[in-house]
């Protein structure tokens, strides 16, 4: 049984193509202009590394902020579904109780119950200071590739504290800490405490309990993992591919929509 | 910077903040004083707003104080002032005496601020000039869906990619200003005269999608980036 999970967020696009209960292939690419043209070309990278064609897949289920924009999917489902569906997935024998994802442009915190069912959850997506477009948007004053960011601010000897909230005034901080002269890796380790910080509240709503997955882009960065570790004071668990999560959990959804249809 | 004599405004002036201000700030006061025609012997100087330890001379007074006195200088009957400054939106109420009673603040969002409107006017590729009028002529505000200054800029660029008239984008963003700062006036309950200061408030797009959302009239100072000048110099008693 062949089928697809396509995750269509605000700043990348994400493709799990699953086989028999087995990730085959996946894709990852920014979100274009036109996100049903970017999601054709994920699925088509995803398919290629598992050799297959997309007249082999049998169903294809969309989510993310774009998931309605698509033509491919047979099905739509919220990322907060997808999200916990894909961590069942991926972490299922690990006890995670907690799950925060981070977004392009919003961020979730999901609580799970034992038999790892949505109990409650906490989103913001009404501000930038709490998602992962307040790393991108510093990098780029910083003139850092989002990918050094983590690398970087593990060097840092003396975080420096970032003391604006918004997105948008803590950019005005980096310039003049950039033009005081401060080095870089402490600006980032102070930038990724900030978040840490604002990620922590967040999941104080919804009551932290281990143990706690944490994925989603900004999940690849050391740097705001290890802050988010001291910020909450637990380990976390980051699965190897944090970023298709959410569309490995779209995929798994479509094969038991796939297998239902099969037994009627 | 405003000269006062008598009850009367009779010179304002501005220059752009820097980290230094008591130079800029002693050659604008020449300027003005020599227009107003006022010997410097005869003038005494208040400073207020962030840099105000930094000038020589001065008496000092806080920015709320100022735009107090000020707003109640310019309009008497004036209960609430709602300062759109650059950085930060603050909500003053006055009682029937003039007198401070309660104020509220935010700096902590860029929302609403002229900072946001200066990002904006940027992601169009226009002057910040021409958010101040461009509304007028807009058959339909365009929806803006977020309210954050960082999405809000995403979706600009969206919609100038799409083709949507420029001025039906700043109608949109007039009315996202408008509904954070209605929001801040209605949670704190004010009633009375309500007056708009701050360089936003020079913004007659802003100004007016305010009222709309508000469903009242507002009072409009001539110079609305001057209340908090003008209180200072009236905190001397030159003034009544």
């Amino acid at each position: 049984m062949i089928t697809a999970g396509i995750d269509l967020g605000s700043t990348y696009v994400k493709t799990v193509v699953l086989v028999d209960g087995a990730v085959k292939g996946f894709g990852v690419s920014p979100t274009g202009p036109d996100h049903d043209e970017t999601a054709r070309s994920v699925l088509g990278s995803a398919l290629q590394m598992a050799c297959l064609r997309q007249s082999d897949i049998g169903y294809i289920v969309s989510t993310g902020y774009g998931r309605r924009v698509t033509t491919l999917a047979n099905e739509t489902i919220s990322e907060i579904s997808a999200n916990a569906e894909g961590t069942r997935f991926v972490a299922r024998t690990l006890g995670v109780r907690t799950i925060l994802d981070i977004g392009g442009q919003d961020t979730k915190a999901i609580s799970l119950d034992d038999r790892l069912n949505i109990e409650t959850f906490a989103m913001n997506d009404k501000c930038a200071a709490g998602t992962g477009r307040f790393i991108e948007a510093l990098a780029g004053v910083l003139g850092v590739g989002i990918d050094d960011m983590g690398p970087l601010s593990l060097k840092s000897q003396h975080p420096l504290k970032i003391t604006s909230t918004c997105t948008v005034f803590a950019r005005s901080e980096v310039v003049t800490l950039i033009a005081e002269g401060k080095p870089k890796e402490d600006i980032i380790a102070g930038i990724h405490e900030a978040l840490a910080k604002r990620l922590a509240t967040m999941a104080r709503k919804i009551g932290v309990r281990k143990e706690v997955f944490f994925d989603g882009g900004p999940a690849r960065n050391v740097g705001m993992r290890q802050a988010l570790e001291r910020e909450l004071g637990i380990t976390l668990v980051v699965p190897e591919r944090p970023q298709i999560v959410t569309a490995t959990g779209a995929a798994i959804l479509a094969a038991r929509k796939l297998e239902k249809a099969g037994a009627r | 910077m405003a000269v006062i004599e008598g009850g009367k405004v009779l010179a304002t002036g501005a220059v752009r903040s820097t980290m230094k201000p008591a130079g800029p700030v002693k050659e604008l006061t020449g300027l003005l004083l020599k227009k107003a025609g006022i010997p410097t012997a005869e003038s005494r100087l208040a400073a207020t707003g962030v840099g105000r330890k930094n000038i020589p001379g001065a008496s000092q007074l806080t920015d709320l104080m100022a735009f107090s006195k000020g707003a109640r200088f310019l309009h008497p009957p004036t209960r609430v002032i709602v300062d759109l400054g650059g950085q930060g939106v603050r909500l003053i109420e006055l009682d029937a005496d003039g007198i401070m009673s309660n104020f509220t603040t935010n700096d902590k969002c860029s929302t609403g601020t002229g900072c946001f409107l200066d990002i904006m006017a940027a992601a169009l590729g226009v002057d910040p000039a021409y958010m101040g009028t461009a509304s007028q002529n807009a058959r339909e505000p365009a929806v803006i869906n977020t309210s954050c200054t960082v999405f809000a800029e995403s979706e600009v660029v969206t919609l100038v990619a799409k083709k949507r008239p420029k001025e039906e984008i700043v109608a949109g963003l007039n009315e996202m200003v408008a509904k954070k700062v209605v929001a801040m006036i209605k949670l704190a309950g004010t009633k009375g005269d309500l007056m708009l200061a701050g360089g936003v408030a020079m913004n007659a797009g802003v100004v007016a999608a305010i009222e709309r959302e508000l469903g009242r009239k507002s009072v409009l100072p001539p110079e609305p980036n001057m209340v908090g000048a003008i209180g200072a110099a009236v905190s001397l008693g030159a003034s009544k």
